[in-house]
């Protein structure tokens, strides 16, 4: 599973035909080799004046380091832009910035949740990213492990079982995840809770610091990573 | 920026909207689910990719999905997808649609030796036109022994290695989406490495903004 980074761009001259976001990732500290292979984008046009451009780019959440033979969350994340304008091109400065995580747990004090995420975005609400939460006393290899929820075809079984899983664990639930973006940047975040078992008790929400609301809006905590 | 590489490099990828629309009221979140295999194989939803489809007004909602251009070497593959339904008081998956990626080549031919290097820009045509999803492959000239499953122009000057070659010069590049569907591209122009710099110059070719159309 990957989370999503908006990158805009916004037209500070006219004539500019075409932007594209050149991009490569690399454990911390270490730099990119362009001639090895890196991902490039175009920006989509949304128009408007200043013309403004915007593509979401799709983020891994680890990333491999050769050297040292294991994965790393946090990573640089190293980019330009380059710009066709007035039948030439030119490229911006090359900037790198730090991705860095953030665990967090929700404690559910008397057993009501059965199902929960972390609803996210970087900056505001252009691409949310849903992470499944999880209470580490669940094993990773259950079948009822969160992350295999929206594949298992019979969601009334994953319910009933994922309930007593919870039932037989003392109280709180302290379910976790994870969410990432660059350093120094702003990140909205919600809680996606849901009660799905027994079948007359089923509710879901999404959570804010103002309680229960839609997906999304004002209502959402604020994240400086 | 020589260092040596830390990271494998990723397949590269290219944006493929996918769109829904509300039957009814009372639908609170729309997620896709995607991932992709070989054709004929079943899908692995273990380490799949989900993104939340985004309202457009209406009952429409839309998402992109970052799709790899080869899968196990091929161009062309299996991409798997359902919908994830949140209501106020329940959640719903849609069955599971399986769809075949394939690409096509396009070629440029280019009789006067122009241009240095040739790229496509390329989406699916979609009935909104504002919903399309530029992407962009570059080619590679017949007679180079440059072989990239690239999207970026070459940085480096091709400029020598192209007028050695003998006329016309053709480059071939390759546009993806789903069989059946059909892609809407146009060319971007590049004359680049002129021992004058003066004489560097690019441009795109649309066919006066309708582009042409590649079936898949």
């Amino acid at each position: 599973m990957s989370w999503y980074y908006p990158k805009g761009w916004t037209d500070q001259e006219d004539g500019i035909e075409q932007v594209l976001i050149h991009y490569a990732c690399t454990p911390p500290g270490q730099w990119p080799d362009w001639s090895w292979g890196h991902d490039t984008r175009i920006l989509q046009d949304f128009g408007g004046y200043p013309r403004r451009r915007l593509k979401v780019l799709r983020m891994p959440r680890e990333v491999w380091d050769m050297q040292n033979g294991w994965p790393t969350p946090e990573y640089r994340f190293h980019y330009y832009f380059e710009v066709y304008q007035h039948g030439n091109r030119w490229t911006t400065d090359l900037f790198s910035e730090d991705i860095v995580y953030r665990d967090l747990e929700y404690a559910d004090d008397n057993g009501w949740v059965t199902h929960i995420c972390i609803y996210w975005a970087v900056g505001d609400w252009t691409a949310p990213v849903y992470s499944p939460m999880e209470d580490p006393r669940i094993p990773a290899d259950s079948e009822f492990a969160a992350k295999n929820y929206y594949a298992y075809n019979d969601k009334e079984r994953f319910h009933h079982e994922k309930y007593h899983l919870l039932y037989g664990l003392d109280l709180p639930h302290r379910f976790r995840s994870r969410i990432w973006g660059p350093r120094g940047a702003t990140l909205v975040q919600q809680y996606h809770v849901g009660r799905m078992y027994p079948p007359q008790e089923k509710s879901e929400t999404w959570l804010g610091p103002n309680g229960p609301s839609a997906p999304g809006g004002d209502n959402g905590w604020v994240h400086h990573l | 920026m020589g260092a040596s590489p830390v990271t494998a490099p990723q397949a590269p990828v290219f944006g493929l909207r996918k769109t829904w629309i509300d039957p009814g009221p009372g639908i609170a979140m729309v997620q896709a689910h995607y991932t992709w295999s070989a054709v004929g194989a079943e899908p692995d939803w273990t380490e799949a990719e989900q993104v939340v489809l985004a309202p457009r007004g209406g009952p429409l909602r839309t998402a992109v999905f970052e799709v790899p251009r080869t899968v196990g070497g091929e161009t062309s593959f299996a991409l798997h997808h359902f919908f994830f339904v949140v209501t106020a008081n329940d959640r719903t998956a849609s069955p599971v649609f399986t769809e075949d990626i394939a690409s096509s080549e396009v070629t440029y031919e280019d009789q006067a030796g122009v241009y240095t290097s040739i790229g496509v820009v390329w989406s699916a045509v979609e009935d909104v036109p504002e919903l399309a999803v530029p992407n962009y492959t570059s080619t590679v000239m017949d007679g180079l022994s440059f072989d990239t499953m690239g999207d970026a122009p070459d940085e480096g000057s091709l400029y020598e290695f192209v007028r050695a070659q003998p006329l016309p010069h053709v480059f071939r590049g390759r546009v993806w989406g789903v069989r059946g569907t059909r892609i809407r591209y146009g060319y971007h122009l590049i004359r680049s490495g002129q021992p004058d710099p003066a004489d560097n110059v690019e441009s795109w070719d649309d066919n006066e903004r309708a582009g042409w159309i590649a079936e898949l």
